[in-house]
């Protein structure tokens, strides 16, 4: 029997090291990490997350057959198909990941785990509702308006990178649509939030929404709405602006090549885009968390449904618009109306200062 | 620098049909078919088989509009025999014949729409199609592929109860398919992808030698049903619509409203048929002999030439397919256009390879 | 402006009318009464003439020994459900089911011997659907 040596440590070493661990310990446990793990782990982060796109999915396929007079998802779960996503999700972890020949491995493997790293710190920004003393944000910044629009104008690098990487003719072709589209589309949204910004006077979208209480910014901003909603739909890309993913022209645009559970972060991204988007009209324009009666938070996730539910209708209703007409709406007819409400906001906050 | 595209047929939208395109940027030079992945050689196959056991096979030389293609051979032997059919059996065939034109438009609109990622119209135009299978399974047996027009006449008479079932399906699509326009063709994104795209004028269509919907959506006022009449066409009352522009939303707008006209032609025969047998004996040889013949089909003229050779199958057959004269219209228009037209333009001329590779 | 509203009108219409769908494999449609499935023999007035294996134009049916006499063989893989044997039998022994559900995992069983094309269809033991009223508000339905 050969005897080991068992490596044993001295008393002092432990002695010494035992303050630092039990100050990490402690710090571990403090109130602060901890509510920073809720609000990343459960709203708004993972939790919250699965569960939205579990409900959206399930109400947009819902949604999108009824117009059909067909019946969706039925069988998985208890309200006929809720857990679709789930028997997605499993399905598509069974799947083999490929990569195609002569692509750029790192840039290929890179792109959906980007992209949805993207859509995912976004939500890190907005405020949600008001707690006692602050707002039930993961990072707060006086400017975070500004900050989301910076992560919006990162996107079609990703895309592009995807597209370039995948050594396919049509994800080129996808890639350069890409480009074009989200490029031409941010100027609208930059000016229909810049409506909205004159009026309430800060970029803080917390300061937006607390200064809707009497009057929410849809009435006096109706053509910034309508403007700001387009071209969200046209930046998330929603059918009818799904240009970059045509199926019927360029098989899936840059995402062609993709399987397995790429496909799946691929799709998943696309639903928290949509989440996002719904967020921010509710916040911008639909008075946020204002509301009689209940709890802020729940008046915000049922406008945010409501808005989310006019997003998912608009897939079935309009066919799709073709690259350069999609293009000649972008900077012909979106940008003037977003020009005009601009004005009327100006013209509004200075008849509001000097006549009161 | 052009690159050259296989929008083939490992492709979402592209059917049978293999396009080369050589794209620079979103804009496409010009196109190249590749046409024969369904070719089957069913004109070689009539030289073996006798002229009633080539009807089912003839059938499927289009699936989605089977017995008008039967309805033109068909005549065809009996124009080769002399036999003509009795006056029942010429309006029977007239009502199989109509009601298979109105599934294949509504197949070509599900298939139109979709080319706009539109798939509620595809889906409309899918289930009011299912009304229509059963009233044809009802009348003939089969959904799609009836063996109901046979030479000598037709196989099966009206079951009981048919021209009611009948009477109250066409009066219910005669409502629906106001809905249909008022979703598709009142749309301003479905317009927007289709007017002005793929325009062919009078002079251009008569020159290709395009034919059917196509060609009345140019301009040219012709149809083999009112100035070559053949069965009990010329007894009865309809309209031929005949539009200006010549665009792919031309195209579909001539295709919808044949299928009110129709349902206007189901209606008058319901209503005047004749009494009498439907069937009569033919002869069991070919004469020695040749024929051509011409039908209406959905998509446009089949022409069919025959040769007989004194036995009981035939020496030649000869199938000249609408959709193989319209391929010509595809390649001409194909030029400098952008890449989002392409399926716009191929499923406006309603193109369906089977009848081009035969 | 109304040529974008009208057709979202009419999306939302439709959300709330009855779904066309038939619940397939648990419910199934009715096949007409004409309707062409498999063929059954009828071995007592069967006569083995061979008019039925003359007539097919795919070459489906043979003719095949069987307890001394001679009776057709049917292969699924060629048939296309013409019907001709069935107008051509002179004596009347072939007669269309209302059967369509013929797949199987092989080719050799989609041979059907003169004694199991001779066995009665089975009866459908699921639930019937027919399209409901066509001039409802609500749109036909499969009910």
């Amino acid at each position: 029997m050969i005897k080991l040596p068992i490596p044993t440590i001295p008393k002092e070493l432990v002695r010494f090291l035992i303050p630092p661990l039990d100050q990490l310990v402690k710090g571990l446990l403090s109130p602060e990490i901890m509510e920073l793990l809720i609000k990343v782990l459960v709203f708004p982060g993972f939790a919250f997350i699965m569960l939205y796109a579990m409900i959206a999915v399930w109400g947009e396929r819902k949604l999108h057959a009824r117009v059909h007079l067909r019946i969706g998802p039925y069988h998985v779960g208890p309200i006929f198909g809720l857990f679709q996503l789930i028997a997605d999700g499993i399905k598509l972890l069974g799947k083999e990941i490929i990569t195609p020949e002569n692509a750029h491995k790192v840039l290929y493997h890179l792109a959906p785990i980007l992209i949805m790293t993207l859509s995912m710190v976004v939500l890190a920004f907005i405020p949600f509702f008001p707690v006692d003393g602050g707002y039930w944000v993961i990072y707060y910044t006086p400017y975070n308006l500004l900050v989301i629009l910076a992560l919006f104008s990162l996107r079609p690098f990703i895309m592009i990178m995807a597209g370039w990487a995948s050594n396919n003719k049509y994800c080129t072709m996808g890639a350069m649509r890409a480009a074009y589209q989200l490029l031409a589309y941010e100027v609208p949204l930059m000016l229909s939030m810049a409506s909205v910004v004159i009026l309430a006077g800060s970029f803080d979208l917390a300061k937006i929404v607390e200064s809707q209480v009497g009057m929410w910014y849809i009435a006096p901003c109706f053509l910034g709405f309508i403007v700001f909603f387009v071209a969200m739909m046209a930046e998330i890309c929603r059918r009818p602006l799904d240009i970059i993913t045509a199926e019927q022209e360029i098989v899936f645009g840059p995402w062609t090549e993709y399987t397995g559970m790429e496909y799946g972060l691929i799709m998943m991204s696309e639903y928290v885009d949509v989440a996002i988007a719904s967020f921010l009209v509710t916040m911008l324009f639909l008075g946020g968390w204002h509301g009689p009666g209940l709890h802020p938070l729940a008046w915000l996730l049922i406008k945010m449904g409501v808005v989310s539910a006019f997003f998912f209708i608009g897939r079935s209703t309009w066919p799709r618009l073709r690259i350069d007409q999609l293009l000649d709406a972008g900077w012909r007819k979106l940008v003037p109306l977003a020009l005009v409400q601009v004005f009327a906001s100006m013209l509004m906050v200075y008849l509001l200062k000097v006549v009161f | 620098m052009p690159v050259r595209v296989a929008w083939g047929i490992q492709h979402p939208m592209s059917g049978h049909l293999t396009l080369y395109l050589d794209v620079d940027g979103d804009v496409v030079l010009n196109t190249e078919p590749d046409v024969g992945y369904t070719h089957r050689g069913l004109e070689k196959i009539a030289e073996y088989r006798t002229y009633l056991q080539y009807v089912p096979i003839i059938e499927r030389a289009c699936d989605f509009d089977s017995s008008n293609f039967a309805l033109g051979y068909v005549r065809a032997v009996e124009a080769l025999m002399g036999v003509e059919a009795p006056e029942r059996a010429k309006y029977l065939r007239v009502i199989a014949a109509e009601l298979s034109r109105i599934m294949s438009h509504l197949y070509a609109q599900a298939l139109l729409s979709m080319t706009g990622g539109f798939e509620t119209m595809t889906v409309w135009s899918a289930n009011d199609r299912e009304l229509i299978l059963d009233l044809l399974e009802m009348l003939t047996g089969a959904r799609v592929t009836h063996t109901y027009i046979v030479p000598g006449g037709v196989r099966w008479d009206l079951p009981k109860g048919f021209k009611e079932r009948a009477f109250e399906v066409l009066n219910y699509l005669e409502r629906r398919i106001w809905d249909y326009y008022k979703m598709l063709f009142q749309n301003r994104t479905f317009q927007d992808r289709t007017m002005g795209v793929g325009v062919l004028s009078k002079k251009e269509a008569v020159e290709l030698g395009v034919t059917g919907p196509s060609l009345r959506a140019s301009g040219v006022d012709f149809d083999v049903r009112r100035d070559d009449p053949y069965e009990a066409y010329d007894k009865l009352d309809f309209d031929v619509i005949v539009e200006k522009d010549g665009d792919s939303y031309t195209r579909a707008l001539v295709r919808f409203y044949e299928i009110a006209q129709s349902i206007r032609i189901i209606k008058q025969a319901l209503k005047d048929i004749p009494e009498g047998p439907i069937r009569v004996k033919v002869p069991p040889t070919l004469p020695k002999g040749e024929v051509y013949t011409r039908v209406e089909t959905g998509r446009g003229e089949l022409g069919i030439y025959l040769v007989g050779a004194g036995t009981n199958k035939p020496y030649r057959l000869k199938i000249s397919a609408p959709s193989f004269r319209n391929l010509a219209g595809l390649v001409y228009l194909c030029r400098d256009v952008p890449m989002g037209d392409i399926p716009v333009i191929y499923y406006s001329f309603d193109i369906l390879l089977l009848d081009v590779d035969r | 402006m109304s040529s974008y509203i009208k057709p979202l009108y009419m999306a939302w219409l439709h959300a709330f009318k009855r779904t066309f769908t038939v619940k397939y494999p648990y419910e199934v449609l009715k096949p007409a009464d004409r309707y062409r499935g498999r063929i059954e023999l009828n071995m007592d007035r069967c006569i083995g003439c061979g008019v039925c294996s003359y007539v097919c134009p795919n070459k489906a049916i043979t003719l095949v020994e069987h307890e001394g006499r001679k009776y057709p063989q049917f292969d699924y893989g060629r048939c296309c459900f013409c019907g001709f044997c069935v107008d051509h039998c002179p004596r009347a022994a072939l007669k269309h089911t209302h059967e369509y559900e013929l797949a199987s995992y092989n080719k050799e069983d989609l041979v059907f011997s003169p004694s199991k094309a001779a066995e009665p269809p089975k009866p459908f033991e699921r639930r019937v659907v027919t399209v409901r009223k066509l001039d409802s508000k609500l749109g036909p339905g499969h009910g």
